[in-house]
């Protein structure tokens, strides 16, 4: 079996749907936040999607990717700017995704927690924001100057508190749920889910 | 007019088409005339649909507030052209500034019209369908179909909750925003245990219809959106608008300001 090549299964489709759902509604609930446009202070769905990243994989990722889609309308995006921003900015839920083996879901070693917020938090927050000034400045919502003087740092930052606050916590209480229920993924990329 | 208008009549395929070509078109064009033109055209659409207010103002909303930082955003930190107005020290307003400001607020608003006339001309079975009849893989379809099922699901399921943590004391509206985050998870964990249990539920129903992810018989459909000659006009009318100004901006320099810039 080759590295991409596992099968789709019912339930990872209806993951990826309800990851998607949900980040959408945390999503249009952010937007009530926004001082400047595309930009929420209080963002969920980044600490929401790092969580279900390392809890689904891929499909976590795929859901964060969806909700970005679904909430377009609410953040002033047409779809082929919210499938930019959507495939492009969620990346500390790829990252989530791509070092979820080397975690303890729960987080409960010192080891899992460090790797967790150097890679998810700061780095992959700091890489969304990245991504998002490369699509706000192409899409003409802001100048190169602004976007790189003053606005990734509210976003980055919003970004990071969320992943921080949320991601932590939701990983440190749902993850023995998620795994009671049989929902937690094993394997690199999420290809079976694990034994109950 | 709802339902009865000749927008609403299209053929689902024809409402996708149409809400790819004008925000690619917005895109596309950087001359704020052309922009403002295309804005009329879709705003023109808009009060011919006749708009229900609480559809509208979601978009008025966003317009307003991106606007004006998408305003302040290119009108003072563009610096492309001559100085024209003196600000501050070292700071100025330059000639093209202005141009391209109004360029990208028309696009702005012309992108959030575009999807309003979508949203409130298309259903959400019928943009499934639209997407289905656009070759897009059946296994994609069912997953948009299905977040727009969960979405209003998880959104009264949120309200509930909301409004149980509100009766025992808790009014997130009131709190400063730190705490407020953390506050907000006294919602956002018994919320998410719902939605997760309705997973297991969900695919097993779906299992139980015979569904196959890949492989399986082709797969038959009760209702087919059917493409009349109107759509066939629109269609062939927008993707030739698009293809002229894709071949005119990229060959002849035409609807550009700024060169080099999107």
């Amino acid at each position: 079996m080759g590295f991409f090549s596992f099968s789709i299964k019912t339930r990872d489709i209806v993951i990826a749907a309800l990851c998607g759902a949900v980040n959408a509604v945390l999503q249009i609930i952010s937007t009530f936040f926004t001082p400047i446009p595309g930009l929420s202070v209080l963002y969920p769905p980044s600490g929401f999607g790092a969580a279900t990243a390392v809890w689904f994989g891929v499909w976590g990722w795929i859901g964060a990717i969806l909700g970005t889609l679904f909430a377009a309308p609410y953040w002033g995006y047409s779809l082929p700017v919210a499938l930019m921003f959507g495939i492009l900015t969620p990346m500390e839920v790829l990252i989530a995704a791509l070092i979820r083996r080397k975690l303890d879901p729960t987080l409960k070693n010192k080891r899992s927690l460090v790797l967790f917020v150097g890679a998810v938090v700061v780095l992959g927050t700091f890489l969304d924001a990245l991504m998002g000034m490369f699509v706000s400045i192409y899409v003409g919502y802001y100048t190169p100057t602004l976007a790189f003087t003053v606005a990734i740092w509210p976003w980055w930052l919003a970004d990071a508190v969320a992943a921080f606050v949320i991601g932590i916590f939701l990983l440190r209480t749902l993850t023995p749920y998620v795994k009671k229920i049989g929902l937690y993924y094993d394997g690199f990329f999420a290809r079976k889910l694990a034994e109950k | 007019m709802a339902g009865r208008s000749l927008l609403h009549k299209l053929s689902p395929t024809t409402k996708v088409v149409f809400l790819l070509t004008t925000s690619l078109l917005a895109l596309e064009i950087q001359d704020p005339k052309l922009n403002g033109l295309l804005l009329v055209a879709l705003l023109a659409c808009a009060v011919y649909l006749r708009i229900p207010r609480r559809v509208s103002l979601i978009f008025i909303r966003s317009g307003i507030i991106v606007g004006i930082a998408l305003s302040i955003s290119w009108l003072f930190f563009s610096q492309v052209g001559q100085p024209l107005y003196h600000i501050w020290d070292g700071f100025y307003i330059y000639s093209l500034a202005i141009p391209l400001t109004l360029s990208m607020l028309f696009r702005l608003w012309a992108l959030l019209t575009s999807t309003m006339v979508f949203v409130v001309i298309t259903q959400e079975s019928e943009f499934i369908a639209g997407l289905r009849k656009l070759k897009v893989p059946y296994v994609l379809c069912l997953v948009f179909a299905l977040v727009l099922r969960f979405i209003p699901l998880l959104v009264e399921e949120y309200d509930m909750i909301r409004e149980a943590q509100m009766a025992r004391a808790l009014e997130l509206e009131k709190i400063p925003l730190i705490p407020r985050m953390k506050h907000f998870m006294a919602i956002i964990v018994p919320w998410l245990v719902i939605s997760l249990k309705r997973v297991a539920t969900l695919s097993a129903a779906i299992d139980s219809r015979g569904f196959q992810v890949t492989g399986g018989r082709k797969r038959t459909f009760f209702h087919e959106p059917r493409i009349s000659v109107a759509d066939s006009v629109v269609v062939v009318a927008l993707i030739g608008l698009f293809v002229t100004v894709v071949v005119l901006r990229t060959w002849f320099g035409y609807f550009v300001i700024v060169p080099g810039r999107l």
